[in-house]
C-alpha cells in the first residue's frame, strides 16, 4: 500500500472532498487525522473510517486559531508519533454575495480559513517535515482561481487564486528540505457543500456538456485521486505545480 | 501496479531516455507496450528487455514524420490488440544548441517536424480509432521551456511552446468523445543522451541548485506521471500541462 505507516492531516475533512480524500488515504494504508471545525462531524467520519478497519482520529481545529493549529500538530504527534508525513489543506468556505453587497466580515472570514489558516498550518506542520527531510503538501485552489465565477464570490475567488502563489511559495522555500508543496484546482464537484449552495438540479442540464468539455461535473473521488497521485512516489519530482482537475472547463472558458 | 491493466499503449520514442522510462512504467503498470522508434534495433533491445522482465512488450520501427509509415503502424497494433488505449508523443530531438541567427533553415524545419509535427501526425491517425472505440488518452512531452527560456534553444523551445498548446486545442476539440489530452513537461532529465552535459565537472551540482528540491529527475521519476495522465484515474483531466520539474518552472 502506497501510505502505509504514513501520518496524514486532512483539514476540512469531515465531509465533502476532504472526506473523499480520508477514505482514499486510509484505504493506502495511512493513519489520518480528521481536523475540522465541526467535531460532531468529523467524528462520525472517524467512526465510519473505523468501522472499514482503518486508523483516524478527529481533532476539533479552527484553523483561522493560531492557538488552534498548535494544538492540532500537537494533538496529532500525541496519537501518531512526531513525524507528520501528508498536510491537506481542503478547508475553505465559499460565501456568495452580490458585489454590493459584500460585507468585510465575509472577506476576512473567507481569507482567514482559505489563505490564512492554510499557510500558518503548512508553517507548522514543515517545521516538523523538515526535520525528517521529507514530507508533502497539498492545498486546494480552484478554477475561481483562474476564472472569475458569474455566481459572485470575489473573496473565494481571490483568495483560491492566491493559494497558487501560496503553492509555488511555500515549494520554492521548502523545497530543499525535501518537501513537495503542490496543488489541485478542481471545478464544481458535487459535494454536500455545492449541493446545499446551488440545488441539486445544478448538476443537469444541457449547459453541463457546454462549460465542462467531458460532459460531467467532478465527483470528489476526481480529487481524491488526484491529490493520492500528488504524494505518491510517482510524483516526487512534481513540485510547486497547480494541478488542474476541472474537466476541461478552462479550455471551454477560453473557447471564443 | 495496475493501474493501466490491459491497456494498449503505443509509445514513440520509447527505445531510450524518457520514452524507455515510460515503457517500463506503463509495463509494470500492466499495459501492453509497443516501442515505436526511429532506431529499430535498440527498440527491439529495450523491448525484449520489458518482455522478458516485465509485461507484453513489442518494438516497431518508426519515422514519427512519416505519415503513410504512422498509418501502418496503427493498423498493424489494431489488428495484434483489437484496441488502442493510450498514444504517448514522446519522439523528440534536441539540436545543438546555437545562437537562433545562426541555425539552417534545414534544421529548424528537421525540429518542428519531429517535435511538433510528429504530435499533429500520429494524433491525428489515432483519433478516429479512438471515437470509434469511444475513448482513448493521448500524452505528449512537452518540456519546461515555455515557462522557462534559455538561450540558443530557439527551435526546440518553439517546438515545445507549441505542443503544449495543440495539447489544450486538441483536448477541447475532442473532450466530447471522451478522448482526454495532457502533457508532461520535464525540467532537468539525466538521460544517455545528454550525459556530456552532465560530465563537466560541476554542472549537475550547478543545475540542482537551480531546482527547489535540489535533483536531477531520471527518467524513472518521470514515468509516474505519464502512466497517472494516461489512466482512468485522471478521468476529469485534459488539456493540462502536468509540469515534474522539482519545482524548476514555477508553475509559470
Amino acid at each position: 500500500m502506497e501510505f502505509t505507516k504514513k501520518v496524514a492531516i486532512i483539514t476540512g475533512s469531515a465531509q465533502g472532498i476532504g472526506k473523499e480524500m480520508a477514505s482514499s488515504f486510509f484505504k493506502e494504508g495511512a493513519k489520518v487525522v480528521i481536523a475540522d471545525l465541526n467535531l460532531e462531524k468529523a467524528e462520525e467520519t472517524v467512526k465510519e473510517i473505523k468501522q472499514q478497519g482503518g486508523t483516524a482520529v478527529a481533532i476539533k481545529t479552527d484553523i483561522t486559531d493560531m492557538d488552534s493549529i498548535k494544538n492540532l500538530v500537537k494533538e496529532t504527534q500525541k496519537c501518531f508519533g512526531k513525524k507528520i508525513d501528508i498536510l491537506a489543506n481542503v478547508a475553505g468556505v465559499c460565501i456568495q454575495e452580490d458585489i454590493f453587497e459584500s460585507t468585510e466580515k465575509s472577506w476576512d472570514l473567507t481569507m482567514n480559513i482559505n489563505l490564512k489558516g492554510m499557510f500558518f498550518l503548512s508553517k507548522e506542520v514543515a517545521k516538523i517535515m523538515a526535520k525528517y527531510k521529507q514530507g508533502k503538501i497539498i492545498n486546494i485552489s480552484s478554477t475561481s482561481g483562474y476564472i472569475t465565477s458569474t455566481r459572485c464570490s470575489m473573496a473565494y475567488d481571490v483568495s483560491k487564486a492566491a493559494v497558487r502563489m501560496l503553492t509555488t511559495g511555500l515549494a520554492e522555500f521548502l523545497g530543499p528540505y525535501n518537501i513537495n508543496v503542490n496543488a489541485i484546482a478542481p471545478a464544481t464537484t458535487k459535494t454536500q457543500m455545492i449541493t446545499d449552495l446551488f440545488g441539486d438540479d445544478y448538476f443537469k442540464g444541457e449547459w453541463v456538456r457546454t462549460s465542462y468539455p467531458l460532459g460531467r461535473i467532478a465527483d470528489p473521488i476526481d480529487m481524491a485521486d488526484a491529490v493520492k497521485f500528488l504524494c505518491s512516489e510517482d510524483a516526487k519530482d512534481i513540485n510547486g505545480h497547480t494541478l488542474l482537475v476541472d474537466g476541461g472547463c478552462l479550455l471551454a472558458y477560453r473557447r471564443k | 501496479m495496475n493501474l493501466l491493466k490491459e491497456k494498449v499503449a503505443i509509445i514513440t520514442g520509447a527505445a531510450q531516455g524518457i520514452g524507455k522510462g515510460i515503457a517500463i512504467k506503463f509495463a509494470q503498470e500492466g499495459a501492453k507496450v509497443i516501442i515505436a522508434d526511429i532506431n529499430e534495433e535498440k527498440a527491439q533491445i529495450t523491448a525484449d528487455e520489458i518482455d522478458k522482465t516485465i509485461n507484453s512488450c513489442v518494438a516497431v520501427g518508426l519515422d514519427v514524420t512519416n505519415e503513410p509509415a504512422i498509418k501502418k503502424t496503427i493498423d498493424q497494433v489494431i489488428e495484434d490488440y483489437g484496441k488502442i488505449d493510450i498514444l504517448v508523443n514522446n519522439a523528440g530531438i534536441q539540436p545543438p544548441k546555437q545562437p537562433f541567427y545562426e541555425i539552417e533553415g534545414k534544421m529548424w524545419d528537421r525540429a518542428l517536424e519531429v517535435n511538433l509535427k510528429s504530435v499533429f501526425l500520429c494524433s491525428k491517425l489515432i483519433v478516429p480509432i479512438f471515437i470509434k472505440q469511444g475513448f482513448g488518452s493521448i500524452v505528449n512531452t512537452a518540456s519546461v521551456a515555455g515557462p522557462i527560456l534559455w538561450e540558443g534553444s530557439l527551435s526546440y523551445i518553439a517546438s515545445k511552446t507549441a505542443v503544449a498548446q495543440i495539447t489544450r486545442t486538441m483536448a477541447l476539440e475532442l473532450a466530447p468523445y471522451n478522448i482526454r489530452v495532457n502533457a508532461v513537461g520535464p525540467g532537468h532529465v539525466d538521460t544517455e543522451l545528454n550525459k556530456a552535459t552532465f560530465s563537466v565537472p560541476g554542472a549537475r551540482e550547478a543545475m540542482c541548485s537551480t531546482v527547489p528540491l535540489r535533483r536531477i529527475s531520471l527518467p524513472k521519476d518521470l514515468a509516474g506521471a505519464f502512466a497517472f495522465l494516461a489512466s482512468d484515474k485522471a478521468g476529469y483531466i485534459t488539456g493540462h500541462i502536468l509540469y515534474v520539474d522539482g519545482g524548476l518552472s514555477q508553475n509559470k
